[in-house]
């Protein structure tokens, strides 16, 4: 075993506050990011639950619930590519919902086509549920929304934009951010959203091969008049749009920061008192003429293991609590490079730490040795 | 044992040192010449505060000198930089001191192990077999794989003269390593201190105030107030053949018993002396 591991595990009690607060800015900084990451992913939920390859929308669209109406006739235009396999006509903006009991609430209107290949619908509306949704005013929302609307179940009516409503099913584990989700036919939807019948949010495009969908995206954006993105590119940009939109990227910056900082202070401290408490050890060694930059070499090799070990800690606190979240319906995702690179940023704090640490060698004096 | 068997190893020529700046400035050492030679032990006695660790500092290469020559294995020392000083230590130096000063997180083999890779490039093998030869060869066998915390006074001293042997140094240099031993574990390490002299040829200095060390001693220094009081050689002749009563001179000089705490009295005494 080297000697840094040899230190670390004798003075174990020593050195775990250092080892704690790494972990701790590594927990942190996975957790907020993927707690974000799945507040904002309900944002682009109809772009992820959804099969189609190409979005395309009025110009300059800035996110997928905040697109704005354009002309049906653009359908044609995307069908017009010959990659494109098929197309469609989809629909989403806000609106209000008027509670039957009075009261109003702002709920998010997605209107689709029913069929079975339908690239708008989501995965959650069952053929059931399409089916019973192609009839006039039929809406589906989500169980989890039934309070927020203010309904207790099928059967219920309401008003979305003074249009009589009426819940014909309902999806499970579809969460909502601003408002609730209510789904629909493109027919019932145009009047909820208060848009002329020629006009429609976006069109939908499948490719025949979902490789040239970059490609085709590009020409239609060379084209002019719209903007269009693939389903990745308009998910992270739809998410990006609310992280960064919503001031709450910058507080997570902050966060992170503050853990960081925090982190490194509790790291240096630990690593400075336990060089300082070998101080007379380190000037024996100096008196022999060993280098001081061998003494460098364990303290830094301490702090990466504080690091490293640190950040094995956290790993398995991260997955607990994200599954602690997730039971109380918030859900944390954390993708890969999220883990990697928050241990990354942890790890470097705590050799930075060493760094900071190496200041203590500087007093190591041998003739402090003598009596 | 003659009194300069060869030549010398380590020539001090009028070593002078002070301490602080202006009224509160004290002098440790006015001038002290002294010579030690290869294979002999060296003891050097004296009152609390005259001067003895400030001249084995000097001497070793740890401290510089206000004035004077140290020259070591014919090397000026003070004349070296810092890093030039520092790898003649590497080289050349051994040290023990009062305190162990061993780690607290490695065992026996380790604290030797350490310097033989650390300072000597050694292979972690290489220095694992170096440093248990050398711990058997200090009676330590059976504690190679103890902590510090698990050995005794006696035997941590001993791990920490196996850590100065490490290197096989020609010159080792000892400040009080017996004061914090009784009589009898301190005799010991006396003995391996006077062995490495006579068994490798080292050159030891060794600072310690019981007086029942001088019959091991090839040489007696005896130092007070920062001045050279005679050197006195065990087998029967001085150094400084004007003062007949060099022995029992330094035997008076020697505090009785409880060291220890005498010393650290005398020292505070001493400074308090010397500042007012
Ligand atoms: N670093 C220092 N700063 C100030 N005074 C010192 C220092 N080292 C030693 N002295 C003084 O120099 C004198 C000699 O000290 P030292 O060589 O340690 O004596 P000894 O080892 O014989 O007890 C003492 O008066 C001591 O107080
Ligand atoms: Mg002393």
């Amino acid at each position: 075993m080297s000697y840094s591991l040899t230190t670390l595990w004798f003075d174990r009690s020593r050195y775990l506050p250092g080892v704690l607060a790494v972990g701790f800015s590594a927990l942190l900084i996975s957790l907020q990011f993927g707690l974000l990451l799945g507040l904002f992913s309900i944002s682009s939920l109809p772009i992820d639950h959804t099969d189609a390859d190409i979005w395309v929308g009025a110009p300059e669209v800035l996110a997928v619930d905040l697109g704005r109406p354009i002309r049906e006739n653009f359908l044609a235009k995307v069908a017009a590519n010959p990659e494109i396999e098929r197309c469609e006509v989809y629909l989403q903006g806000f609106s209000y919902w008027s509670k039957p009991d009075g009261g109003n609430e702002l709920c998010m209107v997605i209107g689709c086509r029913l069929d079975k290949d339908s690239l708008g619908r989501i995965r959650e509306l069952t053929p059931e549920m399409a089916s019973r949704l192609s009839e006039p005013g039929a809406i589906v929302c989500d169980e989890s929304d039934l309070d927020r609307l203010g309904i207790k179940g099928v059967g219920d009516t309401a008003e979305v934009a003074g249009h009589r409503v009426r819940v014909v099913g309902l999806t499970k584990g579809i969460r909502s951010l601003a408002g609730p989700y209510v789904f629909c036919s493109v027919n019932t939807a145009k009047p909820l959203l208060r848009i002329f019948p020629e006009q429609i949010t976006y069109v939908l495009g499948r490719c025949k091969d979902p490789k040239d969908a970059p490609m085709v995206v590009q020409r239609l954006r060379d084209q002019g008049g719209v903007s269009a993105f693939t389903a990745n590119e308009f998910s992270i940009r739809s998410r990006m749009h609310w992280l960064t939109k919503t001031k709450a990227g910058i507080a997570l910056g902050y966060a992170a920061l503050l853990g960081l900082m925090v982190g490194a202070v509790v790291t240096s401290q630990t690593l400075y008192a336990a060089t300082a408490a070998s101080m007379k050890e380190f000037a024996v060694l100096r008196a022999m003429g060993i280098p001081r930059w061998r003494m460098a070499t364990l303290v830094m090799s301490q702090a990466f293991w504080v690091g490293i070990i640190g950040v094995g800690l956290s790993i398995p606190a991260v997955h607990g609590l994200a599954a602690l979240a997730a039971a109380a319906g918030s859900e944390v995702i954390l993708p890969m490079w999220l883990q990697v690179g928050a241990c990354t940023v942890t790890l470097v704090m705590a050799v930075g730490s060493g760094v900071v640490a190496l200041r203590s060698l500087r007093q190591v004096e041998p003739a402090m040795l003598l009596r | 044992m003659a009194m300069s068997p060869q030549k010398s190893s380590l020539e001090g020529r009028d070593l002078r040192r002070s301490f602080g700046q202006g009224s509160m400035r004290s002098t440790a050492l006015a001038g002290v010449s002294i010579d030690l030679y290869p294979g002999q032990f060296s003891l050097m006695m004296g009152p609390s505060g005259s001067g003895k660790s400030t001249l084995l500092a000097i001497l070793s290469g740890l401290l510089r000198p206000d004035h004077g020559t140290v020259h070591s294995l014919g090397q000026n020392i003070w004349a070296m930089s810092e890093r030039q000083a520092e790898g003649f230590r590497l080289r050349h130096v051994g040290f023990i001191f009062q305190g162990y000063n061993l780690f607290g997180a490695f065992n026996a083999v380790q604290q030797l192990e350490l310097v033989g890779r650390w300072g000597m490039n050694m292979g972690y093998w290489e220095a694992r077999k170096k440093a248990r030869n050398i711990l058997d060869m200090l009676g330590l066998s059976k504690k190679k794989h103890l902590r510090p915390a698990e050995m005794s006074g006696g035997e941590k001293q001993r791990v920490a003269i196996g850590r100065a042997l490490m290197k096989e140094p020609e010159l080792l240099f000892a400040d009080e390593p017996t004061s914090a031993l009784d009589w009898g574990t301190g005799e010991q390490v006396i003995e391996l201190l006077r062995g490495a002299a006579r068994e490798r040829g080292a050159t030891v200095l060794c600072v310690a105030h019981d007086s029942r060390i001088i019959p091991f001693a090839d040489q007696v220094i005896h130092l007070e107030d920062g001045q050279l009081k005679g050197v006195v050689y065990p087998d029967g002749k001085s150094g400084r053949p004007d003062r007949e009563d060099e022995r029992s001179h330094s035997s008076k000089s020697v505090l009785p018993g409880g060291e220890d705490e005498g010393w650290n009295k005398g020292k505070l005494g001493g400074r308090l002396n010397r500042t007012a």
